[in-house]
């Protein structure tokens, strides 16, 4: 058994992906933790981030599986599931092996498993399209505070940034000290541990109870249903939005 | 903004809310350079409220102030609520700070109709205009076509917004002149007809960007005694004619003594069975007489289940060898199983444990299907099958719950 350890970064894992496949080794396994416990017959090979290691990959596995599908495996690397990298590594052997044929074959269980994550994080990135709270801030910026369970910050900022081209903004992991942030031309997603000290324009809290007035008036309280409510709207993420606060 | 704006604001968003739709779906515009605001395809919901529905439009009356008088309705020129109204600019200004906040997909405006309906109408067009126009928003925006409304009035309102909608309230025209008689049917299906033109010239031509997300309509269940099989018909013949994206069905909600009406609200369970329906006429290529000939929806047995039962020699059907269109008609097989199935099948045999690996729902299914020939149902007897899946009977059987948002459901296929 050997254990490649990489930096966490997806060009990280790429090139550990790469290093695995090229050395023919039957059983593989990768970590990003730095104090694993080993068992007697492991090898731990520590991988060096190589960015031109990284395109090649990405390439390689576009012509594999095309292009519209490649985001499957951005999307399984984001997921929070301790095993996520064995998951795509073994996904991935088997696209080597078929090809696109992969994409139909729902039923092996490396398909299963793979597609299990990726329905994890593509549920829970749709969601936050509409669970993300923008505050605005005294310098008519927009900040919003989260905390998913997948790292899908960098998943979802594409949809912030073309609806709200005109505006800046910064969207923050607070779990993770992860940030999008957008200047109103350019974004980029960086990891920053930092608390955030936010200040809230003049008129924020008017448009908060505004829109928590809305909120209780359109609810028919003759047909409450909480069930219902707490299966879309889990309570884990009610921290973070307006109306329940 | 003050205090004032709050409550009104409360009142006009209380007055909307029964009307059930809330979907945000249908069009898909990207950004444009300068202005605020997209559109998802397949609609967001931004929150939920204790009724379990899902809140994504800023769904609101300009005005509650009627001078129509119909017996359902709470807002009726006789009932007893508070009155108010928005102007357009606070309506816009509203809109787009809750926008910017992501609170919302857009703006779901209606009305009461206040001195006239084409005056009404131009008020509500003067605020989309002004959405548009000056605030730059580029967001969803669902307007109500007021009943009664000039034409040209319809065809201005559709180069503005993504979606609107006609109520046709009531499944009859005798219905509808018991109940609101100032309402016409012919002008509703007037509006509907320009509406159907606009979404079917945008279809062809994505530059006209007349009502890309085309028309809804809603009719209220259980006000009236029109039978299931007859709203059926009704909202088939509507998604034909009138190339309608959604038929909302809206259970009567008591607001008022009135002789013309029943004083308790139909069981919850009939509006739950008339969008399971409603979801085969549309998904699932049943026609309205094929789901039900006469009378009502059984409200034990989910819609598909009851066909099934009452076509049980068409079944069972094996999962490796039945057609995709056979597939979508077994009880507990949607559209994504059967996607699933017609996809693995063509690189393997399935066997029983692939389609429970597949996470197949195989409760209700595995009565109306065999693998590889080998059945694994309890009863091929309509009779005990009918007990067995009957929820009086097995109470933890879970179905549909009401869907009211095309969006809602990031699982659907969507149109």
């Amino acid at each position: 058994m050997i254990i490649y350890k990489y930096d966490g970064t997806i060009e990280g894992y790429y090139t550990a992906v790469d290093t695995a496949l090229k050395s023919k080794e039957q059983y593989v396994t990768f970590t990003i933790d730095t104090n694993i416990q080993l068992a007697l017959d492991t090898e731990i090979i520590d991988v060096e981030t190589n960015f031109e290691t990284f395109r090649n990959m990405d390439k390689y596995l576009t012509k594999l599986i095309g292009s519209s599908n490649i985001y499957e495996i951005i999307y399984a690397f984001t997921s929070a599931d301790p095993d996520k990298d064995n998951i795509i590594f073994n996904y991935i052997s088997l696209a080597i092996r078929y090809g696109k044929k992969v994409l139909e074959m729902l039923s092996h269980p490396y398909v299963v498993k793979m597609y299990g994550i990726v329905r994890k994080v593509k549920g829970e990135s749709h969601r936050m399209l509409g669970f993300i709270r923008f505050a605005k801030t005294a310098d008519e910026r927009y900040y919003a505070a989260y905390s998913p369970d997948n790292n899908v910050t960098s998943i979802i900022m594409p949809h912030f940034v073309s609806r709200y081209s005109t505006m800046q903004f910064v969207i923050h992991d607070t779990k993770r000290g992860v940030l999008g942030i957008y200047d109103g031309n350019r974004y980029i997603v960086i990891k920053d541990e930092r608390k955030a000290t936010v200040y809230y324009a003049d008129d924020e809290y008017e448009i908060q109870a505004l829109w928590k007035k809305f909120y209780e008036s359109v609810n028919i309280a003759e047909r409450a249903n909480k069930r219902q409510q707490n299966g879309y709207l889990p309570k884990k993420y009610r921290d973070y939005l307006t109306e329940f606060n | 903004m003050t205090d004032d704006i709050q409550k009104r604001l409360g009142i006009l968003a209380d007055g909307a809310k029964y009307d059930v739709s809330c979907s945000s779906s249908g069009a898909k515009r990207g950004k444009i350079n300068g202005t605020t605001g997209t559109t998802h395809f397949s609609g967001i919901c931004h929150t939920f409220t204790p009724d379990g529905r899902c809140v994504s439009l800023l769904k609101i009356l300009m005005s509650n102030k009627c001078c129509y008088d119909c017996a359902y309705c709470i807002n009726r020129a006789s009932s007893n609520v508070e009155r108010a109204s928005l102007s357009p600019g606070e309506i816009a200004k509203i809109t787009i700070e809750f926008y910017k906040r992501n609170y919302i997909e857009g703006l779901f405006l209606s009305s009461a109709i206040e001195g006239s309906p084409d005056s009404t109408m131009e008020k509500l067009v003067d605020t989309v205009r002004l959405l548009r126009e000056v605030y730059l928003f580029n967001g969803y925006i669902h307007l109500k076509a007021i009943a009664g409304a000039s034409s040209y009035l319809i065809e201005k309102a559709s180069s503005y917004v993504d979606r609107m909608s006609a109520n046709i309230e009531l499944p009859t025209e005798q219905s509808l002149k018991l109940l609101a008689p100032k309402k016409n049917k012919t002008s509703i299906l007037d509006s509907m007809r320009v509406m159907r033109n606009n979404y079917l010239e945008t279809l062809e031509n994505r530059k006209a960007n007349l009502l890309p997300a085309g028309q809804t309509t809603q009719l209220i269940v259980g006000a009236t005694p029109e039978s299931d099989s007859h709203i059926l018909l009704l909202s088939e013949g509507l998604y034909k004619k009138f190339a309608m994206k959604r038929v909302y069905f809206s259970a009567y909600v008591p607001v008022g003594k009135s002789v013309l009406l029943p004083t308790a609200p139909p069981d919850m369970r009939r509006e739950n069975r008339l969008y399971q329906a409603d979801w085969l006429l549309r998904y699932y290529n049943f026609s309205a007489k094929e789901i039900l000939s006469e009378g009502n929806l059984p409200y034990d047995m989910d819609p598909k289940t009851n066909w099934a039962l009452n076509n049980i020699e068409k079944f069972p059907v094996d999962i490796n060898t039945a057609s995709y269109e056979m597939l979508m008609r077994v009880p507990g097989i949607g559209v994504r199983s059967a996607w699933k199935i017609v996809n693995a099948r063509k690189h393997t045999l399935l066997r029983f444990d692939d389609m429970v690996r597949m996470r197949l729902v195989l409760k209700k299914a595995i009565n109306f299907i065999t693998c590889n020939g080998r059945y694994y149902g309890a009863s091929l007897d309509p009779r005990r099958l009918r007990n067995m899946l009957s929820s009086d009977y097995a109470e933890q059987l879970s179905f549909w719950s009401p869907i009211y948002n095309g969006g809602t459901n990031f699982d659907n296929i969507q149109v």
